[in-house]
């Protein structure tokens, strides 16, 4: 039976779908987070942080040629994430009147928090947090005036793997920089991260190809086409269609995985062992 | 049309815009740079003479415009090769 305030909201998290839960301090956030994109500029008074990991896909999803499965399968997305984060803001706020809210909308950096609780480490591709057994996460973030014993950050970088410092030292590269050389670039130095830089505007272009960004650069488009039959073929044709069809169903995070694909981190946490063969006696 | 940014200011500042913005992140190990980039919009205001809301438009808008209409469409072909490329060599 958890008795602690943070094992009760853990355990509740978990419940409503959260793979991990972590606490981090206002405090700790602070120290990095610029002015206006604390926690305490989203809720006055906010002590805590408390963040829901999600395991991204099945996954088999990653096991699939089609590159476009994992992101059909991708299941703890916004609105799934911001449900248990509004779900334990209330559970909070009824069982220990504190005031909590959830963050959403950027303001407040999921990771940084994701980081400050303990969940993960920055990697070298995009500088996405890695978790050393679940790899690539999804983050919800719930913020409480409540003050909650914080988890901290975890001192191991997860990031590089013991593969990729091997691969830097052959051959100048890791997976992730290897394959998309385009968004990312960096280093490595005894085994750590030197140094990076992720150009998050190519990324985009790949991560939400299908966006409300790509939806407005697209009528540009077509407003500017001329010519009738090719401004119909724009708006009429199945891209921009497929654009319009992830705006309104809000599903435009996350389309492109390419640089963790080849990841040993994110390789290993997705490899699966398999419970029973086929003709085994004992099962 | 007050609310909107006028072009002469938008092509004045496009560019310092985005070079100060989180379009392209630079770390040294893994702590993210916020001396040249990364700024927020109230940061990048005061260093331009702005206001936080004219600096809001530039962004939005010059993070649009930074690529055509082609790069967002034949990303769906960079991906594939890029997956398939994993699969062949694995």
């Amino acid at each position: 039976m958890p008795s602690s305030p943070e094992e009760k909201i853990k355990k509740l998290g978990k419940k409503l779908g959260a793979n991990l839960v972590g606490i981090a301090s206002v405090e700790d956030i602070n120290k990095y987070a610029p002015e206006g994109h604390r926690p305490d500029d989203l809720l006055m008074g906010a002590k805590s942080a408390i963040v829901f990991a999600g395991q991204l896909t099945p996954k088999g999803a990653w096991h699939s040629k089609g590159y476009q499965v994992h992101h059909v399968n991708r299941s703890f997305g916004i609105p799934y994430r911001n449900r248990i984060a509004f779900d334990v803001a209330l559970y909070i706020e009824e069982k220990y009147g504190y005031y909590s809210a959830l963050s959403s909308g950027g303001n407040i950096s999921a990771k940084l928090c994701a980081e400050m609780a303990g969940m993960g480490t920055r990697s070298m591709a995009a500088g996405i947090v890695l978790n050393k057994d679940w790899g690539l996460l999804n983050f919800g973030v719930t913020i409480t005036t409540m003050p909650l014993k914080p988890d901290g950050m975890i001192e191991e970088q997860v990031c590089p793997h013991p593969l990729c410092v091997k691969r830097w030292e052959k051959e100048g590269t890791t997976f992730c920089l290897d394959t998309c050389p385009e968004c990312l670039t960096g280093g490595i130095e005894d085994g750590r991260i030197k140094w990076m830089r992720f150009n998050r505007h190519v990324c985009a272009t790949r991560a939400q190809t299908r966006s409300i960004n790509s939806f407005q650069r697209t009528l540009l488009e077509a407003i500017n086409e001329p010519d009738l039959e090719k401004r119909k073929s724009i708006i009429m044709g199945t891209f921009f269609g497929s654009v319009v069809n992830t705006v309104s169903t809000a599903n435009s995070m996350g389309q492109c995985g390419e640089c963790l694909r080849g990841c040993p981190i994110c390789v290993k946490a997705r490899t699966l062992k398999p419970k029973w063969r086929p003709g085994d006696p004992d099962k | 049309m007050g609310r909107y940014i006028s072009p002469d200011i938008y092509n004045k500042y496009k560019q310092q815009v985005l070079d100060m913005s989180l379009a392209v992140q630079n770390y040294v190990g893994i702590e993210q740079q916020r001396v040249e980039s990364c700024l927020t919009d109230a940061e990048m205001a005061k260093k331009l003479g702005l206001s936080v809301a004219q600096v809001r438009e530039i962004r939005a808008i010059a993070f649009n415009d930074l690529h055509p209409a082609d790069m967002w469409l034949d990303s769906d072909e960079e991906k594939r090769l890029k997956c398939q490329r994993y699969f062949k060599e694995r």
